[in-house]
């Protein structure tokens, strides 16, 4: 055998060291086509299963060398980072499941996407393919990346911007938008308190349900009033007013009129005119809540219904309850309304002398135990006041 | 003594020790002293929402909030007197005392900073309102030693200085927006708690603005803050039922207490208040208590 053979022996050495080569013991098995699309993320073309993938044996699915975020977070360093520093995250963010939008091999979709805009934020928003008889443009056109941050942002809705930054990006500020609305001051305006930034049935996409003031275009009814603070909404809803002369109540200013940080003066698609729905508009402020809602194994039915048990202008009671606990839970809990543990004020909680509620073994916002039990109902949560058992 | 003997030795110290070292708090250097909690008669406090101490006489006032009445303890934590201005506080939320040992309260029910000169038992309401004419929203309350009241007004987010008519003479605002949760009256000004954007804001008692500082770390909803004399800042946070402690840049240092009912856990706390010694009392609205740290 002479010199002759030399590159054939340098050939076959080397092939398994080649993308091809690292690559080809894998497609023996799996199907090579399922690789091969528009969008192919960079160690599968790079032929580096193994960067991804354990061979042999691994302690998690698909084989994989750690697992999810983790896995990804090790080349997206970038990415990791940035989520850190944000306030609001992507629910599947959050929980570290990148694979819920991403298809970590290829896709026929910029960004790995499992399925192309919008198709795939309508698999779990299912309630926003809605039809309008008129859009906004990008969401008629599915681009909902437009204004939206499918990951993280420092707006609750993942908004690109904050309002009206966002909005100006596109409609610029320019005479005719003061002119539509009759010469008043935009400054510290919010677009998306009247606009529906995806669709309406109104012309400008105003949203549907209108403030009675401006439905009759009467701006001066509010404007022209010498009141700008809470007093000038009191003037009408008198009946809310006593609701903030309570030791805990959402009377939230910061140089505006308070209501306006839950209510649109003008219009809204949503009860009450709320700003946002209701337990996306609460977030706002009570992201806590919402991440332990997250970690939490049990959770109230109809957890997002905040008001069906906070009173959301005020109250004296701890949380903002809109009634006593107890009375408040037999609303619907009618059975442990007549018969339960016995509670109420002649019931002490002998950790810390207060009357025994419901609220003393339940967490209604969640927990880790049935029943929304703070603690295991076996024994662990009993023996906290029952000591001698 | 051989090298086997001094590890045995070392070993049994470091035993007899290690229960002591977590009993502390594994390094958290305050240590639970009593809890202001009911009067003589067993009556337990209910939904305190502040505490006022008054150097002079060295007492505790309890503001008992669901029980309509002003609660007064002694250093040691044992119950003095009750008062309820002969039935006729409604919602009291905060209270000081002015030089002549009449008393400030807030009366959130009827919207009021309260005058109660105990002398003449006579009680009176006051409506407040901005130089602009808008009403003022009575929440913290503070007073000084020239008898100057600070006052957070919940309706504009801002804190207000009166005069002796009970005009609002100065405002301390957050300069982009915002508005205070808490605020705390200090020898070198006024400071404040502004909770969305998770900042402390700092003022001359002349209303100058001096500065502020952005709290780093994790804090799910702070509502109260207090500040020791070497410019530590202690924030209640009220959904996680801990205090965490920062820098005067703001950089975490440490957190104590945890959420819960028993003795040393809190249960939604609102108010921290530093006592003449140095001492951390913690109001717990949810345990109905003050638990009262010192280092």
């Amino acid at each position: 055998m002479g010199w002759r053979w030399f590159p054939f022996f340098l050939v076959f050495f080397l092939l398994p060291f080649s993308a091809y080569g690292k690559t080809a013991l894998c497609f023996k098995c799996h199907n090579r086509a399922e690789f091969r699309k528009a969008v192919v993320h960079g160690p599968v073309r790079g032929g580096k299963c193994a960067l991804c993938h354990s061979p042999h044996v691994s302690r998690y699915p698909g084989l994989l060398g750690q697992p999810a975020p983790r896995l990804c977070y090790s080349c997206h360093k970038r990415e990791k980072a940035r989520f850190s520093q944000s306030r609001f995250l992507h629910s599947p963010v959050k929980k570290g499941k990148c694979l819920t939008c991403h298809d970590p091999h290829a896709s026929a979709s910029r960004g790995l996407l499992r399925k192309a805009l919008p198709g795939q934020c309508y698999g779990c928003h299912k309630g926003m393919a809605k039809k309008y008889a008129r859009f906004h443009a990008p969401f008629k056109k599915g681009r909902c990346l437009v204004c939206h941050d499918p990951h993280s942002s420092s707006d609750y809705r993942l908004l690109r911007g904050g309002d009206p930054g966002i909005c100006l990006r596109c409609h610029r500020d320019s005479p005719s938008i003061k002119k539509v609305h009759l010469g008043y001051s935009l400054k510290g305006i919010q677009c998306l308190s009247c606009h529906n930034p995806h669709g309406s049935s109104r012309k400008a996409l105003i949203r549907e349900k209108l403030h009675e003031p401006f439905a009759q275009k009467e701006c001066g009814e509010c404007h022209n009033r010498k009141d700008k603070g809470p007093e000038l909404c009191f003037q009408c809803h008198d009946d809310v007013e006593s609701a903030f002369y309570t030791n805990h109540n959402h009377l939230l200013a910061g140089g505006v009129n308070p209501c306006v940080s839950c209510h649109s003066p003008h219009a809204s698609d949503e009860k009450a005119l709320l700003v946002g729905k209701e337990g996306y508009l609460c977030q706002k402020c009570h992201g806590y809540t919402y991440e332990r809602k997250e970690e939490a194994l049990y959770i109230h039915p109809d957890w997002g219904g905040c008001t069906n048990c906070h009173d959301p202008h005020g109250s004296n009671r701890l949380a903002m309850l809109d009634e006593g606990e107890n009375k408040l839970c037999a609303r619907c809990h009618e059975t442990q309304g007549k018969f339960t543990h016995p509670v109420g004020d002649k019931f002490r909680d002998p950790r810390n002398g207060q009357p025994i509620t419901c609220v003393t073994c339940h967490d209604p916002m969640g927990t880790m135990f049935k029943f929304n039990l703070k603690r295991g109902g076996d024994k662990d949560l009993c023996i906290q006041c029952h000591k001698s058992y | 003594m051989s090298v086997k003997k001094r590890l045995m030795l070392f070993l049994l110290v470091f035993i007899f020790l290690l229960p002591f070292s977590m009993a502390n708090g594994g390094g958290v250097p305050w240590k639970w002293v009593m809890s202001l909690d009911m009067d003589r008669a067993g009556v337990h406090v209910r939904e305190p929402t502040a505490l006022y101490y008054d150097a002079r006489v060295k007492r505790y006032y309890v503001v008992d909030s669901g029980n309509h009445r002003l609660v007064s303890f002694d250093e040691q934590g044992r119950f003095l007197n009750q008062f309820d201005a002969g039935g006729q506080l409604k919602g009291p939320f905060a209270m000081v005392k002015d030089v002549r040992g009449n008393l400030w309260v807030v009366e959130k029910k009827v919207n009021s900073l309260t005058y109660i000169h105990l002398k003449r038992r006579a009680v009176e309401r006051h409506s407040l309102a901005l130089p602009n004419g808008e009403a003022v929203f009575p929440d913290r309350l503070a007073i000084d030693a020239q008898g100057t009241i600070y006052l957070l007004d919940r309706g504009s987010g801002k804190v207000v200085a009166l005069d002796k008519d009970l005009r609002v003479v100065r405002q301390y605002g957050a300069p982009g927006g915002g508005r205070f949760c808490d605020f705390k009256l200090k020898s070198d000004g006024v400071w404040a708690l502004e909770p969305l954007t998770r900042r402390v804001y700092h003022f001359s008692k002349e209303g100058k603005f001096l500065g502020e500082v952005a709290l780093k770390g994790d804090l799910a909803f702070p509502i109260s803050l207090e500040v020791d004399s070497v410019g530590l800042i202690y924030i209640a946070d009220r959904p996680v039922g801990n205090v965490k402690v920062f820098d005067s840049r703001g950089n975490f240092k440490y957190s104590f207490l945890e959420r819960g009912e028993n003795r040393g856990r809190i249960y939604y706390p609102f108010q921290l208040v530093f006592d003449e010694m140095g001492r951390l009392c913690v109001v717990e609205e949810g345990n109905g208590r003050v638990e009262v740290f010192q280092r």
